[in-house]
């Protein structure tokens, strides 16, 4: 410690342009008491128009946080104190909640105060208590139309305004910050379809043998596609792969990743090489990968590394869904709903267990024609009963 | 409850206060016992407490008033009858270079609990030199209370406040009040200055009245009430202090607001309450302030034309549709 020299920095609400006087706290990065070193992202941060990472302005420890996430701050507000562990620090206010949040039920938008002003030399004939009552709301006083003496505006007047503008605006019930993980998702669904030309095929499959599979080894639909895609994968390449720039990059590891709807929202934890696992040990890992994801207990490495992703809503019933690539993966399998179906087998009519796959892939890296022939792949293992149980042993 | 007289009410607080403290003693023209005072309020107290409380003084106002300020400042409470307010103006160095003045030039040393009575008003036919309304000139002066009661309620209550207080308080009654009757307990009771009195609720207008245009005021509202229209009536009953929180707040209710007054209109006490609201409510108002007061003439001894320049219900009923 040096004498006299303070080790105290605060980190404060960055200006992120001319007119920002505020800014919303979406996610501290560290703790109170986690240490921190100077340039790495502490929190991040959002104005009107763009999102920031406010990098730790020095090394220590966040000590104090004084504005919680979802906390509107004004510009140069201090967000929290970083300093030595046992250095004393100074007493500052916490940001709260106690400004109104910007939309309420029935509000109506400020309109920018130079339009006001040009209202007001306008020489409207209205009563100061009409003018009083159209600046607090932002109305534009000309649009109302006057009932007092030579049709000057009275305040009644601004009010049955007010009221109409309400009746019409829609009403918002609740304002909910994007973050965490819906922010991720938001980003990486647009990011998917801004980027790949989406092309989807569906199939229909008869899964008489996989339920025949399942029971017998008790494992789930899900631990049985992981597999059979993973070994499909290995006969169509260019389905696990990624686009770089000029290049498609073919992995070499076939790491399946499976969509999890949890309470926060959507995660995918890939089970890593599922071609080269057995069956039961693919059901283990995924097993395991799904208790961690309900606890939030998942890894980075859990989340990393993924090929190809399936994703599976037929236990909400969803028969056939397109769904959208998890980027920078080349496609995706969408799993419906086993159902009991009439299906024409040798000119008679039978009743089979049928589920519909979709798969939606890449069209810049791959065309119609491969697509189809891994699809039929897939198809085929899931129906071919020797084939089936053959590869969940290896 | 009991009724009684407005001037009656005022010779109770006058009695009461004699009896309670024997520094209060009274001085004026004609207010002993062969008169009892031009309007009667100080009848049977000569009687009753002696000549030497109840001073009938020569026909001098200002020494009249210089007596009062000399023996306040001696320890007594003395209250002044001043005849007529026009007779005030006799007696205006006393009243606003003397018994003002005295406790700010003496850095607080010495006080003035000093009360000077005068009826204000027309409507009697006697003419320039007895029907002013002049509470502007008292008010206008640093270092004087001024009490407008309009009831015999307020009228007793505010008098023993004025009474028990340390300060000069200019007591402004109105001629045709003395005979109004109305409800007054028999118990002691003060009124502080500085409250305002809301005589009536209403919602589409507020009407500021003192003194005897209250109660004109108050028949102008039943006949708006019969239209439909509803106005709240504000008796300030002090104008030094004045209750200004109790207009405002009112006149951000309703928007609006007429004064009513008896006095002229240039630079009266309707002018200040104006002036106020359009300092401090402004943005609240929904329509111009109006005000009915006296145009700026002498009162004329003719009995139409004094009828034609005082304001009167259907002026006051006239100037608050003009606003609605």
């Amino acid at each position: 410690m040096y004498e006299g020299i303070s080790l105290v920095t605060k980190v404060v609400m960055p200006r992120l342009s001319l007119t920002m006087k505020e800014g919303t706290v979406v996610q501290w990065f560290k703790k109170e008491g986690e240490t921190v070193k100077k340039g790495e992202p502490l929190v991040e941060v959002l104005s009107e128009k763009v999102t920031y990472d406010v990098e730790s302005p020095a090394s220590g420890i966040l000590r104090k946080i004084l504005a919680d996430e979802g906390i509107d701050a004004p510009v140069a507000g201090t967000l929290g104190i970083i300093a030595e562990p046992d250095e004393p620090i100074p007493e500052i206010e916490e940001i709260t909640a106690t400004t109104p949040p910007p939309e309420r039920i029935g509000e109506v938008t400020l309109l920018p105060e130079k339009e006001i002003v040009r209202e007001v030399e306008e020489r409207v004939l209205a009563s100061p208590a009409a003018k009083r009552l159209a600046r607090e709301h932002g109305l534009n006083i000309t649009k109302v139309k006057g009932s007092g003496p030579e049709g000057r505006i009275i305040e009644a007047d601004v009010k049955r305004c007010l009221e109409e503008e309400v009746a019409l605006a829609t009403r918002v019930r609740e304002v909910i910050l994007l973050k965490g993980i819906r922010k991720t998702t938001a980003e990486r669904v647009s990011l998917s379809a801004r980027t790949a030309p989406h092309s989807t095929i569906t199939m229909e499959v008869n899964m008489t043998n996989a339920i025949r599979l399942r029971e017998e080894i008790q494992v789930s639909y899900t631990d049985i596609l992981v597999k059979v895609v993973a070994k499909a994968l290995e006969e169509h390449r260019i389905l696990n792969s990624t686009i770089v720039g000029e290049k498609i990059k073919i992995y070499e590891d076939i790491n399946i990743g499976v969509a999890v709807a949890t309470e926060k929202g959507l995660v995918v934890p890939v089970v890593r090489n599922a071609n080269k696992k057995p069956l039961l040990q693919i059901a283990s890992t995924l097993k395991g990968l799904l208790e961690k994801a309900r606890e939030r207990e998942l890894s980075r490495e859990d989340l990393t590394g993924g090929t190809f992703t399936i994703t599976n809503l037929g236990m909400y019933g969803v028969e056939v869904f397109i769904p959208i690539i998890n980027p920078p993966e080349a496609a995706i399998l969408g799993v419906g709903k086993v159902t009991e179906k009439p299906v024409i087998v040798n000119k008679e009519v039978k009743i089979k267990p049928i589920m519909y796959l979709s798969l939606s892939y890449d069209h810049r890296i791959v065309d119609g024609a491969p697509a189809a022939q891994f699809l039929q792949k897939v198809k085929q293992i899931l129906e071919k009963g020797s084939e089936l149980f053959s590869i969940s042993e290896c | 409850m009991r009724e009684l007289t407005y001037r009656d009410a005022l010779g109770e607080a006058l009695r009461e206060e004699m009896l309670r403290d024997k520094t209060v003693f009274l001085l004026g023209e004609d207010i002993g016992r062969y008169w009892g005072g031009a309007f009667k309020v100080t009848k049977g107290l000569a009687e009753e407490f002696g000549d030497e409380r109840v001073r009938d003084t020569p026909i001098s106002e200002s020494t009249i008033v210089g007596v009062a300020v000399g023996a306040a400042i001696t320890g007594m409470r003395p209250v002044a009858e001043i005849m007529f307010g026009d007779l005030s103006a006799l007696a205006m160095d006393q009243i606003c270079n003397q018994a003002a003045k005295i406790c700010y030039m003496f850095g607080g040393q010495t006080k003035v609990p000093l009360v000077v009575r005068t009826p204000f008003g027309a409507g009697v036919n006697i003419a320039s030199h007895h029907s002013q309304s002049l509470e502007a000139w008292f008010m206008h002066t640093p270092g004087l209370l001024v009490a407008v009661p309009s009831t015999p309620f307020d009228a007793k209550g505010l008098l023993k406040t004025a009474i028990r207080g340390n300060n000069p308080v200019m007591f402004l009654e109105h001629k045709l009040l003395y005979p109004v009757e109305d409800k007054v307990p028999e118990e002691d009771y003060t009124i502080p200055f500085g409250v305002a009195d809301v005589k009536l609720e209403g919602k589409d207008a507020t009407i500021f009245a003192t003194l005897y245009m209250v109660h004109k005021t108050l028949a102008a509202a039943q006949e708006l009430r019969k239209e439909g229209i509803s106005v709240e009536v504000i008796d300030p009953r002090t104008l030094v202090p004045l209750d200004k929180q109790a207009i405002i707040k009112s006149v951000k209710r309703t928007g609006r607001i007429v004064i009513v007054t008896e006095d002229c209109k240039t630079a009266g006490v309707s002018a200040e309450i104006a002036a106020i609201v359009a300092e401090e409510a402004l943005d609240y108002l929904d329509a111009p302030i109006k005000r009915v007061a006296e145009p700026d003439t002498p009162i004329p001894f003719s009995p139409p034309l004094e009828k034609f320049v005082i304001p009167d219900e259907k002026t006051i009923i006239k100037a608050v549709k003009e606003i609605l």
